[in-house]
Order: C-alpha cells, then structure tokens, then sequence
C-alpha cells in the first residue's frame, strides 16, 4: 500500500538524540505529544529545514530524503505546504499577496478561487496581516499554504491560543479542506480534544521518539496516550455506522451492536449509513458479569476481558467488542474490582448512558 | 549669502557622498547578509576587513589607500594605465568616504537581517521559493526600515569624512575639498570665522534633512507591518 508520507529518520541536535519510524495514510493524521517531545523538530526533518542524520523520507513513494542516495530535497522543491504556529503570514504583504505568493507554484487561479470559498477568506484579500483575528489569521495561513498545491499538508497547533469558538471553526476548516480537496494531512497538537475531532490517524511522541502509531479507534486505547499526554482520565472511541434517528436518540450500529446517543434538537440531521465516531469516557462506562434488565441504561455492550491495568487509583478494564476489533476502557474501582473478580478472557458486559456517549463527527 | 567656494565644497560633499554611498549600497547588503546568515571558514576575515576603519584611525587608513592606489604602486599604475586616477581627485575622496562608511553601515543591516525571525524566509521556501527569492522578496522587503536608517547613517558619515579623505585625496579646493576639508581650512585662515560657521551649519544641513526623511520612510513601512500602531 502506498502512502501519503513515511519517515523513518534518525537525527542529532546538538545534545539531543532522536528517531521516528511511521506511515502517514491518505486522511488526516495527527502527531501529538506534550511539548518538548520533539514534534517541532520532526516537523522540520520532513519539511526539509532541518537535515536528519540518517534515514529516509518519502512523499507519495517519491523520495524527500534519502541518506543512503545522499539524496535531500531542499524545502523550496518539496511538495509540503506548512502552517506554522503563529501562521508567519508575511507581515509587509497584504492577505491577496501573501496568497498569491503560494499560488506563484502553480498559477491556477480555478483552483485558488475554490480554496477561497471553502476557507471564506475572500472578504480578507486587501487586508494587512496585522489587522486580522487569529482564527482569520489561521484561515489565510492555511489558504497561502494550500495554494501552493502540496501533496501534503502539515498544521503546526492550528488551534493554539484560540478561544474554544475559534478552535472549534478552524477544526471544522480542516476537516471540510480535507473532506472537499482530499489533501492529506498532518496536524501537530498536544491537545487530546484536537485529536479525537479531527484525526483518523494518530503518531504519539514524546521524549523525541515515536511511542505508538495506528488509527483513532487503535490509539485510544494506548494506555501509553494517558501517561504520555498526562491525561486525567482516559476515553475510547468508536467508529460506527448510524442507523436512524428516533426523537432525541440516534442509533449507531457498531459491530452489529446498537449504541444509542442523544442528540440535541438543533443537531445537523445525518444520513442513516454514515460512517460515525463515537467516544466513551472511561469513567462513564460501568461493567457487569451479566446481561442486565430492567433498568435506565440504554446502551449494553458485550465483549471479552484483554487487559486490566491499574490507573493512579482505579483500575481500567479493556474490553475487545464482540465481533470486532475494537476496544472501549472502563475505569472503575479497586472495591468493584475485587468484588467481581475480574480476569483476562471474561466474558463481559458495559453499561453505558445515551447522554455519556459523544458524537465526535 | 555664500560664497561661490562654499558653494563649491558643498555640491562636492553631496557628489562625493552621494556616489560613495550609492555604489557602497549593495556591497553592504550583501556583505551584511553574509554575515549575519552564512557560516563559513574564514568569515572572521571578512569580519575583520569591514569593522577595520572602525577602530583605526582615519588618517591610516588615508594612508593605506595613499600607499595602495598611487600611481606609484604596480596596482595605482596598472589604474592609471586605464585612466584612472583616484587619488588627489574626487573619486578618490569617495573611495575614502566609501570606506569610512561601510562598518556603519553593515553594521546596521546586519542587525537588521539578523533580527528577522526565521520562519519568514523557511515558510517562504515551503511555498516554493528559492533561497535568492527569499532574500529578495522576504528578507530585504522586511529590513526596509532598517535600510533606510543605515544608508543615512553611511551617507552622513561620507559627508563628515575628514582624516582618510585629507590623506589619500589631498585638500584641493574644487576638486577634493569637501566641507569638513573647507571647514578646516576656514578656520585656520584669520578672517575665516564668519565662512567656518556658515560651513559648519551647512555640514549639519544635509545629515539634519536625510535623518528625518529616513525615519519618516521608515515609519510608514513599519505602520504598514503593523510594527508600531
């Protein structure tokens, strides 16, 4: 299988050792890890402004960095668009010329146009950098670097310092861009919240090395995401497939189990048979040896024991759904714990709310 | 008002200092971005040859120039054999003024480009462009105030020059003798006061002029930046 982006580098700066080893799908990625766990660097290995010590980088199959070819491409022939953190738009052009200096690759103004309207920047174009909003600022850096046309996008915290509105518009912006121009993409962010929303995809780092890599659902259930991220408390996320809407409940099959969510009244209506992300908050999530009747729990899902991992004072138990592999994480207590007498290969039940369960799509 | 030899040190100074500096331009550009971007062997070379007038005395370098471009040198005649002359003319007056200016002058673009955030220019080549268009359409544009500032500073050094202009070009009224020179020899002369003062307020005249042009300029583009409000 082909893919959008691999690395596997080694580097050294200065006193600081490093390696990343993963393959970027087609949709959109996310590499996430505290700071100082080396994203910024990675980020800079790929887009060619630093060099690695050894190793190789491919976009599309095609080669970036080669150290056994003695092989680089410098950032200028890279097809890598970048948004850097504090967006870097050029602060002597207006926002029409800091786009035109993208789209001075290409010179396809169809195409420029179309961009535009998905990031609604249009009304921006005469306006200096300096008197936009950061979410506007955001908007046209993503526009500058789109314009381009990369075969590879990489957002560097494209929703650091941005009020929750902001965040929540310029994440919605990144999904629409990639669902309407099927650009893949790799967002760099510490923040959990950014990754569950946006990613199908997901590499942690932290102390400048990969630490686990694989899809939302697979990485969910990394213990190794809370400890790293320094998490509260941890969640799991689902894929699904939704089925109908019946009043405030929608139904979403997944693995052939139904799971019911509420959704609020003002919800976009969605179309049964569409693919849904779903997260369950740990501590939302309560177990029994037995099906249970009788009672106001809406949503019953049934699986198998695979791992139980004490957490600071609790004890999360994983469970792999019937029929699928996918994992949902209970957190409960040492009292339950003990009492239930729980082990590895159980068969299982989790009781879940509708209201506890979250449409992440 | 003035006399037709104060007139006369006056449009020289300009010429003098208006030639050095313009051809002096560009090389303190790209030395000063050299400096501040480039790693290299042998940078402190490069260093050391453009801070010299700085820390020598004017007179010596004078001196040196005097000794390396007189017809008498094999460098001075194989100049001469192309009919040029520098010395005792008023070439060689901006050549001296050139020198004098450039530390300053490189010193202020460099600080300039040193100043820059890096992100302009890795973002700009992330969106395809080439370390030459870089410079020229990020680093350059970005440093315009600063510019500005530098090539007053060096154009009103040029004007001020005194020790290396006398040494190497001689002070030959009409030919070389530009308004410090005058000045000077004004107030050596007795019944020169009256003329040294005039000449004086004239030195203060075009460096007063240009350092206001220079911070007007570079105030609107540092509005346009939206560097000050």
């Amino acid at each position: 299988m082909m893919h959008a982006l691999s690395v596997d580098v080694e580097w050294r700066l200065g006193e600081q050792r490093g390696g990343a080893r993963f393959d970027l799908p087609e949709g959109i990625s996310v590499l996430i890890g505290r700071s100082g766990a080396g994203k910024s660097t990675l980020t800079r290995l790929i887009l060619g402004l630093i060099q690695p010590t050894s190793g190789v980088i491919t976009l599309s199959g095609d080669y970036l960095y080669n150290s056994q070819k003695a092989e680089s491409l410098p950032p200028h022939k890279r097809a890598l668009g970048w948004v850097p953190q504090d967006t870097a738009l050029f602060p002597h052009m207006t926002v029409e010329q800091n786009i035109a200096y993208g789209a001075a690759k290409n010179n396809d103004a169809a195409y420029a146009q179309e961009e535009m309207d998905i990031l609604s920047i249009t009304s921006l174009m005469k306006r200096m950098p300096h008197t936009l909003s950061g979410g506007e600022a955001r908007r046209v850096a993503v526009a500058r670097a789109v314009a381009s046309k990369p075969k590879f996008l990489v957002l560097d915290e494209p929703t650091a310092g941005l009020d929750a509105l902001a965040k929540s518009s310029v994440l919605k912006l990144i999904k629409n861009l990639h669902q309407k121009t099927n650009l893949p993409i790799l967002m760099i962010t510490h923040d959990y919240d950014d990754m569950i929303n946006v990613a199908d995809y997901a590499v942690l780092m932290d102390n400048n090395q990969i630490r686990a890599a694989g899809t939302l659902e697979e990485i969910s259930q990394t213990p190794e995401l809370f400890n790293v991220l320094g998490l509260p408390e941890s969640s799991s996320i689902l894929s699904g497939v939704w089925e109908e809407q019946e009043g405030q409940l929608a139904r979403i099959s997944v693995a052939g189990q139904p799971v019911f969510i509420t959704m609020p009244a003002d919800a976009p209506k969605v179309m049964s048979g569409h693919d849904i992300k779903l997260r369950l908050r740990s501590r939302d999530i309560s177990l029994s040896l037995s099906p249970v009747e009788g009672t106001s729990i809406l949503n019953h899902l049934t699986g198998t024991i695979t791992s139980i991992t004490p957490h600071s004072e609790s004890i999360l138990v994983t469970l792999q759904l019937e029929n699928s592999v996918q994992s949902i994480t209970a957190q409960i207590t040492e009292k339950s714990m003990t009492s239930m007498q729980l082990s590895q290969g159980m068969h299982i039940t989790a009781l879940i709310k509708a209201a506890a369960v979250k449409d992440l799509t | 008002m003035l006399t037709s030899s104060e007139i006369e040190a006056l449009s020289l100074s300009l010429k003098v200092a208006g030639v050095s500096t313009v051809f002096l331009f560009p090389v303190a550009v790209a030395l000063a971005y050299i400096l501040a971007r480039r790693n290299f062997l042998g940078k402190i070379i490069i260093e050391v040859f453009v801070y010299f007038p700085l820390v020598v005395p004017p007179v010596v370098i004078g001196y040196l120039l005097l000794i390396t471009l007189s017809p008498a040198t094999p460098f001075g005649s194989f100049l001469s054999g192309l009919g040029i002359n520098p010395s005792f003319s008023w070439q060689g007056a901006a050549i001296a003024s050139g020198i004098m200016a450039m530390p300053l002058m490189v010193r202020a673009i460099r600080q300039a480009f040193e100043a820059e955030p890096q992100i302009y220019s890795d973002v700009a080549a992330t969106l395809g462009a080439s370390p030459f268009k870089r410079f020229i359409t990020i680093s350059l544009p970005l440093a315009v105030p600063s510019l500005l500032t530098a090539y007053v500073l060096g154009f009103a050094r040029a004007i001020g020059e005194f020790g290396a202009t006398i040494t190497f070009a001689a002070n030959i009224p009409g030919l070389t003798q530009t308004l410090p020179l005058a000045l000077y020899t004004e107030a050596q002369t007795p019944g020169g006061e009256a003329s040294a003062l005039r000449l004086a307020i004239l030195c203060l005249i075009p460096a007063v002029i240009s350092l206001v042009i220079s911070e007007l300029l570079s105030r609107r583009a540092r509005t346009k930046m939206g560097l000050i409000s």
